[in-house]
């Protein structure tokens, strides 16, 4: 009885120094941000809770030997210390791209891959790297190939999948055929069948390893762990600013009805009216965003309802089919997570802002916002925030930053398959698991 | 106004009357009886699952539409649910799934209210080519 009535008597000092009061409904909202759920199982993908699977995929994460000049890796724009992205505008493998590259913690909790969702699965994302000109700017052919001449990596991809196809024959898989080459067309349809398969398998290794990229406890989640049990110790992780910050957030900024949920994203697409900002040949470029992105992923015959998919008649493969596309997609984008966000600038999908004040006064002015007609929805109004409020706005934002996963996931794992600096095609000899 | 309106008329229509738990939910699940189609034709009674709709989760709707009438299933109409945000000016991302389980009985697949605020539920009911619709306000926060 004592206690309580002392902890009260704590939690309103508390309260009363820093000054800050949640409403029930301030608080409620407050406690859907926090903690980050497990990673959910992925239906379309049979290996994405398998331990060795994760590991072949790390190694191939890291491994530059699979792009067509041998310096580019997913690593090279997915860097570890920035939160998975490379501190550019726009990516840069072999050429520059036309996006920004977004980070990877957490990745396994979203709906739809690319700022234009043009993936639904996260390994079918990992598909689009390896031929793509300005990336790895290799070719599927050439994927399998160099797995199979990897002693190391052709154990580990026996032991898991099973029999590669004869890439050693080079007259049944000629070097270079990627997915739009003559030579892939003029390719026997079942040893495209097996590439493919090959290939896919390899996505799926991929995608186990990034569904381990979780981030650990922000400040921000020490804090609602604090606020959920009256414990002024944890609500101590935020400062006043960061607390009133939040305040604007879950209240009157309205940022949380788009940057929803753990992630502080609602997986889903906005057109939050931005300006293009990147040039092509002296021309801004416009991006259609999501209204090209659902097509392309309804076409795609690597989605979650096609026949490389271990679920091809589940929810999501139903979902992508079901999916609506309108005029309202133009320029639509996904809402990106914001955990993590200090580390990730520039920001937005062309990497408009350099930092997080500059995207803040965007919001709150919309200055420059380019309106689409009536057909734009109607969200974003200028916030008008004064110099405190934005103050606290990003203090709030810093708050998001979690520790990176474990150390051992942040680089190329020494095994099983130590990447031989002469692969040896002829090799039986596998290496120890 | 326009929408007040709505949700007065929810308000009025919307009673929470006799209670099922939804399956596999912990949560009691509400039936929603007697919400009206606009002409006075139809009753749908629906409920949810989850309950109350979570924001930005894939929730389903199971929906009886009886004749006002006679208060038995109309097992001779078709329903097509939808939903939008007219404040915002649009709907949802994804068609639902809609699957006839009995007469006058539908379940409703992939229904999501991605955003939080004002949403509102259409169910269109079609006899003999007239569609009538019944419709609902909801908020979710
Ligand atoms: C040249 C830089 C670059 C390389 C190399 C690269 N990425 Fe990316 N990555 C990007 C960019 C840029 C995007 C966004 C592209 C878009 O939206 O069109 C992206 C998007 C992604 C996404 C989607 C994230 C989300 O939230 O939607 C994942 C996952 C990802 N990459 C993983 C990988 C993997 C795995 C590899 C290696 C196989 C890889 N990337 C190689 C730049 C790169
Ligand atoms: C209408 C939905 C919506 C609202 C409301 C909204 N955002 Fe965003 N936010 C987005 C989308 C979509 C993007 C990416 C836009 C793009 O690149 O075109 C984004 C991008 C961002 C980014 C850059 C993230 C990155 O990694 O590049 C930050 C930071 C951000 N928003 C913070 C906020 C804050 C703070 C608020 C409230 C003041 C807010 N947002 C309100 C949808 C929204």
């Amino acid at each position: 009885m004592l206690v309580a009535a002392c902890i009260i008597a704590l939690l309103h000092g508390v309260a009363e120094e820093a000054g800050i009061d949640f409403t029930p409904q301030e608080k409620r909202r407050i406690l859907q941000h926090s903690p980050i759920p497990p990673v959910p199982d992925d239906p379309t993908n049979d290996w994405d809770k398998n331990p060795g699977a994760a590991l072949l995929g790390q190694a191939l994460f890291f491994d530059t030997g699979f792009s067509r000049n041998g310096a580019v890796s997913c690593s090279t724009c997915h860097q570890p210390p920035r939160a998975f992205t490379d501190g550019r505008s726009i990516a840069k493998g072999l050429a520059p791209g036309t996006r920004h590259t977004p980070g990877l913690l957490n990745v396994a909790h979203q709906r739809w891959f690319f700022w234009d969702g043009r993936a639904d699965t996260l390994w079918s994302q990992a598909l689009h790297p390896i031929e793509h000109p300005s990336e790895f700017g290799s070719s599927r052919v050439d994927f399998v190939r160099r797995i199979h001449s990897d002693d190391g990596y052709r154990a580990a991809y026996t032991d898991l999948f099973g029999v590669l196809p004869p890439m050693e024959d080079v007259e049944r898989f000629p070097p270079g055929s990627h997915g739009t080459s003559d030579a892939w067309k003029a390719m026997d349809q079942a040893d495209r069948e097996a590439v493919n398969r090959a290939m896919t398998n390899l996505a799926k290794a991929v995608a186990a390893y990034e569904s381990r990229l979780r981030g650990g406890n922000a400040p921000f989640d020490l804090f609602v762990e604090g606020l959920r049990n009256s414990d002024p110790a944890g609500m101590a992780a935020l400062s006043p600013s960061a607390q009133r910050g939040l305040k604007l957030f879950v209240g009157k900024a309205g940022c949380r009805q788009c940057h929803s949920g753990p992630l502080f994203t609602d997986f889903e697409f906005h057109n939050i009216g931005l300006p293009a900002h990147h040039m092509v040949d002296g021309q801004p470029l416009r991006d259609p965003g999501r209204f090209d992105g659902i097509p392309l992923v309804q076409k795609s015959a690597l989605s979650a309802h096609g026949s490389f998919s271990d679920d091809p008649v589940g929810d999501k493969a139903r979902r992508t089919r079901s999916t609506k596309r309108g005029q309202e997609h133009w320029g639509a984008f996904k809402t990106p997570t914001l955990r993590n966000i200090t580390s990730t600038a520039p920001y937005m999908h062309q990497g408009h802002f350099n930092t997080l004040m500059d995207v803040l006064l965007y919001y709150n002015t919309l200055e420059d916002m380019e309106l689409q007609d009536h057909h734009q929805e109607a969200v974003l109004k200028p916030l008008n925030l004064d110099e405190a409020e934005l103050a606290d706005l990003l203090a709030f934002l810093h708050s998001l930053e979690s520790p990176l996963p474990e150390e051992s996931l942040l680089q190329a794992p020494s095994r099983p398959h130590q990447v031989q600096e002469h692969p040896h095609p002829d090799s039986n000899e596998g290496v120890e698991q | 106004m326009q929408t007040r309106l709505i949700v007065l008329l929810s308000v009025i229509l919307l009673t929470h009357g006799c209670s099922t738990p939804g399956p596999g939910s912990t949560e009691r699940a509400r039936l929603h009886s007697g919400l009206l189609s606009n002409d006075g034709t139809f009753i749908v009674e629906w409920e949810t699952n989850p309950d109350p709709i979570p924001v930005n989760e894939f929730f389903v709707i199971d929906a009886r539409v009886l004749d006002a009438g006679t208060g038995s299933p109309a097992a001779d109409v078709m329903l097509s649910v939808d939903a939008a945000m007219p404040q915002h000016r649009h709907g949802m991302n994804h068609t639902p799934a809609i699957e006839r389980v009995g007469p006058g009985h539908w379940r409703v697949q992939d229904m999501l209210f991605h955003m939080p605020g004002d949403w509102v539920i259409y169910f269109d009911i079609s006899r003999d080519e007239v569609i009538r619709r019944a419709q609902v306000s909801i908020e979710v926060d």
